[in-house]
């Protein structure tokens, strides 16, 4: 930020092109170039799942427990089901909790962050407090506790990762705006008498977007964090859904048996959540977003 | 500074209170009946009204309320609805002890090392080392604690057999005679708190070394060393104690999940299996302790914080 000498709102063709400069720069980012190759990777194979391997993620297809082999590269499991076919598939159950509940985070958010600071008073007041109070339980806590009254789910899932994104989001969102309110662009605006809700979607919205994408990627990885820790816990997505923390959780009891059982699963989530972090890194150094 | 600690008293006071409130009305919004589950799907309607007479469930809720209030001031927390006939009292007690034992294990491995990984990043910024910690510690950031958990029982368990899986305490004896089965546990909890807490003094220690009064002092001829010693770790390191604090209070609902993978009785998995057996006795305990404990830290870290740091007190409410 900063170079312009002119405060101009910028254009949203202006945006999406500095949104595709932003991941050209990170071609000299080592770190954010590994973490976007991680990211595109694992979006190719949630992408082509189905078509990868010739198994059902849910049927059996061969023996129980045999162990890597070229018909079953990651192995099988208790059931005779091929641990590889679960990965990919896992991978789509992982994309859909994690971008579900990160989007849901930065639409909340942003729209309570954004406005609290916008309106200022006793509405930022109120709506901090609140954002503290939130904040101020660990999200697992709140994520066990709510599941236990909801019962299990991929949606409730979804929503209870979304909820405990919000203070956070809300937070980032709310000193972005500070920054950018009184700026001669909204100023203008005002004059121009256009109305509250115009002024924080298309003027100031638009100039907070490369905060909110950092802030996104951060989340992403967060969420899929928070979900295989849900899903270990028996309290994520239900079996017999292939999803990551739940097929760690099932194979704790074979580990001297079948160690493939976890390794596969945690290589998986290991990778998914160390490239959206990579990825988080590269694009805050090169949004210059000092945080 | 007395004004303030009272204040904040107040503020922590009406935290657990509202809390306590929100966990009492969640434990009722539970899906099923106490009555029913504690005699079972054949019991006779006569029976279960009776039970539920006793138990005083037909009570109105705000009496039901100052009901299990006051029992928590005197020290009864009721009985466990699973575990026929435990009191929840001496149950969470225990448990309570042994969160505590392996999130002050946690701390006392954490602190130092990060402080040392932290500020050695810091004082190179861009250098290879500065590089290394960086990625260490995003990937440690990365793992979550079961994987970290996963790996070293396949390494110092299956593979070298040096250190138990389960962590299972035994009652008999002590924890500390036990202490060989803590040391996964402990390790397990770390990683991600470690990353953390080191990436925060990093970043603290370049911003300071960057701030004018750093140059001022390197400019009154002051050595590197005076410098570094006087000035800069006295300002990188204030603001990573409440970084620390607000791990603090993540090591007891956090740990669930290390809880979990080694099977360690502590809190945490206490309400884990509670909330999924509907044992609301000892789920309402186990919360309303991790609530407490949480809210009792950040207050001793805001109190502790004001007093290094006397600006804190005339600048509240800045950002």
């Amino acid at each position: 930020m900063g170079e312009k000498s002119l405060n101009l709102a910028p254009s949203v063709w202006d945006r999406i092109k500095s949104g595709f400069s932003y991941l050209a720069k990170l071609r000299r980012k080592p770190l954010g170039f590994a973490g976007l190759i991680i990211i595109v990777f694992w979006i190719l194979v949630s992408i082509f799942a189905p078509y990868i391997t010739p198994y059902s993620p849910t049927q059996f297809s061969g023996d129980k427990f045999a162990s890597p082999s070229l018909n079953h590269p990651f192995g099988t499991d208790r059931w005779g089901r091929d641990v590889f076919t679960r990965i990919t598939a896992g991978s789509r159950t992982a994309f859909t909790l994690a971008l579900s509940a990160t989007l849901l985070g930065l639409v909340g958010g942003t729209a309570l962050g954004l406005s609290a600071a916008y309106f200022g008073g006793w509405i930022e007041e109120v709506l901090g407090r609140l954002m503290d109070i939130l904040m101020s339980f660990p999200a697992l806590l709140i994520a066990m506790f709510v599941l236990g009254v909801l019962g299990p789910g991929t949606i409730n899932v979804i929503i209870v990762i979304g909820i405990a994104h919000i203070p956070r989001i809300g937070r980032v969102a709310r000193s972005a705006t500070l920054q950018v309110k009184n700026q001669e662009f909204v100023e203008a605006a005002r004059v121009r008498g256009e109305s509250d809700f115009y002024i924080m979607g298309a003027e100031i919205l638009p100039n907070i977007l490369d905060t909110l994408g950092v802030e996104g990627a951060i989340r992403f990885a967060y969420s899929i964090f928070l979900s295989a820790s849900l899903g270990f816990l028996g309290l994520g997505v239900q079996p017999p859904t292939p999803d990551w923390g739940l097929m760690i959780s099932e194979s704790r009891s074979y580990l001297q048996i079948a160690p493939w059982l976890a390794i596969f699963p945690a290589l998986a989530i290991a990778s998914m959540v160390l490239g959206a972090n990579f990825l988080a890194e590269g694009l805050e150094e090169v949004t210059g977003g000092e945080r | 500074m007395i004004s303030f600690t009272l204040n904040r008293f107040v503020q922590a006071l009406t935290s657990i209170l509202i809390a306590s409130i929100l966990i009492f009305l969640i434990a009722e919004a539970l899906p099923g009946d106490v009555a029913q589950m504690i005699l079972g799907q054949y019991a006779t309607e006569d029976s279960l009204s009776a039970l539920r007479n006793k138990l005083g469930l037909n009570k109105p809720l705000h009496v039901r309320y100052f009901n299990w209030l006051s029992g928590v001031f005197r020290g009864d927390l009721g009985t466990s609805l699973s575990k026929t006939g435990v009191k929840v009292g001496p149950l969470l007690l225990r448990r309570a002890r042994n969160s505590l034992v392996l999130a002050a294990g946690s701390m006392i491995f954490i602190i130092p090392v990060s402080f040392l990984l932290g500020i050695t990043a810091g004082l190179k910024p861009g250098s290879w080392l500065d590089r290394l910690i960086s990625v260490t510690t995003l990937g440690l950031i990365s793992f979550p604690s079961f994987i970290t958990g996963l790996v070293l029982i396949l390494i110092f368990s299956v593979q070298l057999g040096w250190l138990p899986a389960s962590s299972s305490l035994e009652l008999s004896t002590g924890i500390f005679q036990q202490f060989h089965k803590l040391i996964l546990p402990i390790l397990a909890l770390s990683g991600v708190m470690l990353g953390y807490i080191t990436r925060h003094i990093r970043a603290s220690m370049v911003k300071v070394l960057r701030s004018d009064y750093t140059r001022a002092a390197t400019l009154k001829g002051l050595g590197r060393r005076t410098v570094i010693t006087k000035h800069v770790l006295r300002n990188a390191l204030l603001p990573a104690i409440t970084v620390i604090a607000i791990n603090l209070g993540w090591l007891l609902g956090g740990a669930v999940v290390v809880e979990a993978t080694f099977g360690y009785p502590g809190v945490a998995r206490l309400v884990l299996n509670a909330i999924k057996h509907r044992d609301i006795p000892v789920m309402e305990a186990g919360l309303l302790f991790v609530v407490i404990a949480y809210i009792t830290v950040n207050f001793g870290t805001d109190i502790l914080y004001t007093l290094l740091d006397p600006r804190i007190r005339y600048s509240r409410g800045e950002e």
